[in-house]
């Protein structure tokens, strides 16, 4: 105890004391066991093979939301890989598989909030920047085109015009690096993108009703509702903050044309091997000459993950 | 220019374009995000004849997040409270989509007067007077009409400019029965009151005993 030597001490500050708390003792402070992301989910005797899998899964949601941080930017600054590897350090799967990612040359990760907006965030954030990288006629014909698929869904053009526009602005304006990022992690400019993404797949899906209706039972099958479609595109396809199935990524990267790679960290590979899926590539088609943009996808979560800084 | 003002001033000016159409968006201040809407009564229903206006507030995080509406007309609907105006509809609340606009808002409020959903009441008092007596709840809802929303009726006078509402068909109530326990020596307002809440109506008066009535009176 550092308080019983009486009058030696200067007088200890008056400190606030509530009736209803026990009364706070002077401890020496010792730093504690630094524990990944500061909090001790790992008791001290406990080792990771002792811990079923359903409590792994909750370690890792607890993980994911501290990483992705309800306070922090809707779209971070690039960041080294080696920032998620800490995160992780406690759990050797999943950092099997970040080391597998980071030799293959995936070293850098661009984190979206995790709003229920990330994935349409995150690819709204590389289609564009890829759109205005290539800076030609080409690509403003493509975003004119996925504004004739929203008329052809028949919604009210009030509804996408505004958000259209301002995509559009973005492409014309040419600001890609820097200037891309300030417009994404504005509230309101990045929630326009995102409402047209939303539309975007929402039309997509009521234009290709055969398709999507196979990826609608699996997902839930309701049988009072008469166009359970349509209702499922207005209650968990258009409304911002509602997370994306694998119904509305293939939806979306449809409409757009657009080719991207999923890359899975989960930790359920024990040799650090991670699956790449491919989003937006037919069959049938040769895969192009430059490498396809990549999401990294945490169960639940997307982020977005590229090879330079 | 602010992408939500841009919106709601192409909504007002596109509601104002479409002569086709019954709905109306006016301004009620200098701010376009505080409006107010106004349609007709549906055909074939109690607001029938009379015009409907809304009060309409744009919120900040529109349109992400619904519009905020309530009735500025008395309506006496299951899903409208008959105090404040306040309605229940799920597109003003979880259903919400950003595809919706003050148009089509509207026209779901319009619809929502042809088919009242009694079981998800905002006026408890209301949706119990629809689901005893259809036909005494079409009458109070239609004298509503003639009251507060400009109908035409039978029961108002066309040489008189203000018709003197009736207190006892505004509570949707019988004369007969408010007589009877006026003439007990009650106060008329008050006991117009206790058959209210006591839903006195159709099927339920050979329920409620005289006694009962008696009992909320002189409480």
């Amino acid at each position: 105890m550092m308080n019983d030597s009486g009058s030696a001490k200067p007088p200890s500050p008056p400190r606030l004391r509530s009736a209803n708390l026990p009364e706070i003792v002077d401890r020496p402070y010792t730093d504690p066991e630094p524990f990944l992301s500061g909090h001790p989910i790992l008791p001290e005797d406990m080792d990771i093979n002792d811990f079923s899998l359903a409590q792994l899964h909750e370690m890792n949601q607890k993980l994911l939301e501290e990483s992705m941080g309800a306070e922090g930017p809707l779209i971070s600054w690039p960041e080294d890989i080696s920032a998620l590897r800490d995160e992780y350090s406690n759990l050797p799967d999943f950092v099997a598989q970040i080391n597998t990612l980071s030799n293959q040359g995936y070293r850098t990760i661009i984190r979206v909030k995790g709003d229920g907006d990330c994935f349409y965030r995150a690819l709204a954030f590389i289609y564009l920047r890829q759109l205005i990288c290539s800076a030609s006629a080409r690509s403003l014909d493509q975003l004119s085109a996925t504004k004739t698929v929203l008329a052809d869904a028949g919604f009210d053009e009030i509804a996408y015009d505004t958000p259209y526009d301002l995509v559009m602005g973005l492409v014309k304006s040419d600001s890609a690096g820097h200037e891309l990022w300030n417009t994404f992690t504005d509230q309101s400019t990045s929630n326009y993108i995102v409402m047209y993404m939303r539309l975007l797949t929402s039309a997509h899906i009521h234009l290709n009703q055969d398709f999507f209706s196979g990826f609608y039972q699996n997902i839930a099958s309701d049988s009072e509702t008469s166009n359970p479609l349509a209702k499922f595109r207005r209650q968990f396809v258009e409304p911002l903050g509602k997370e994306a199935d694998d119904i509305q990524v293939t939806a979306l990267v449809q409409a757009l044309k657009f080719h991207v790679k999923i890359a899975y960290l989960d930790g359920r590979s024990p040799n650090g091997q991670v699956n790449f899926h491919d989003f937006g590539l037919d069959a049938g088609d040769a895969p192009g000459n430059s490498e396809p943009p990549v999401l990294l996808y945490r169960p639940g979560h997307y982020d977005i993950l590229q090879k330079d800084a | 220019m602010d992408a939500r003002l841009r919106r709601v001033n192409k909504e007002i000016s596109d509601c104002k374009g479409d002569k086709s159409s019954s709905i109306r968006i006016d301004l009620i201040d200098n701010s376009p995000f505080h409006l107010k809407g106004s349609f007709p009564g549906p055909k074939d229903t109690p607001y029938e004849g009379g015009t409907f206006e809304v009060d309409i507030v744009i919120p900040e995080s529109y349109p992400f997040q619904p519009v905020k509406m309530k009735f500025l007309t008395k309506v006496y609907h299951p899903n409208v409270s008959s105090a404040s105006g306040a309605i229940c509809l799920d597109i003003l609340k979880d259903a919400w989509s950003p595809v919706l606009t003050l148009k089509s808002t509207l026209i779901s409020l319009q619809s929502l007067l042809c088919s009242p959903e009694p079981n998800d009441p905002q006026d408890a008092e209301v949706a119990k007077h629809y689901t005893t007596s259809k036909r005494s709840f079409d009458d109070t809802a239609r004298y509503w009409t003639q009251v507060y929303a400009g109908a035409a009726g039978s029961r108002t006078k066309p040489d008189v400019k203000e018709p003197q509402k009736d207190e006892v068909a505004i509570a949707g109530l019988e004369k007969a029965h408010v007589d009877q326990f006026e003439g007990l020596g009650f106060e008329r307002s008050k006991v117009i009151d206790v058959l209210r809440r006591l839903n006195y109506r159709g099927e339920n008066v050979a329920k409620i005993s005289e006694d009962r009535v008696v009992e909320e009176l002189l409480k």
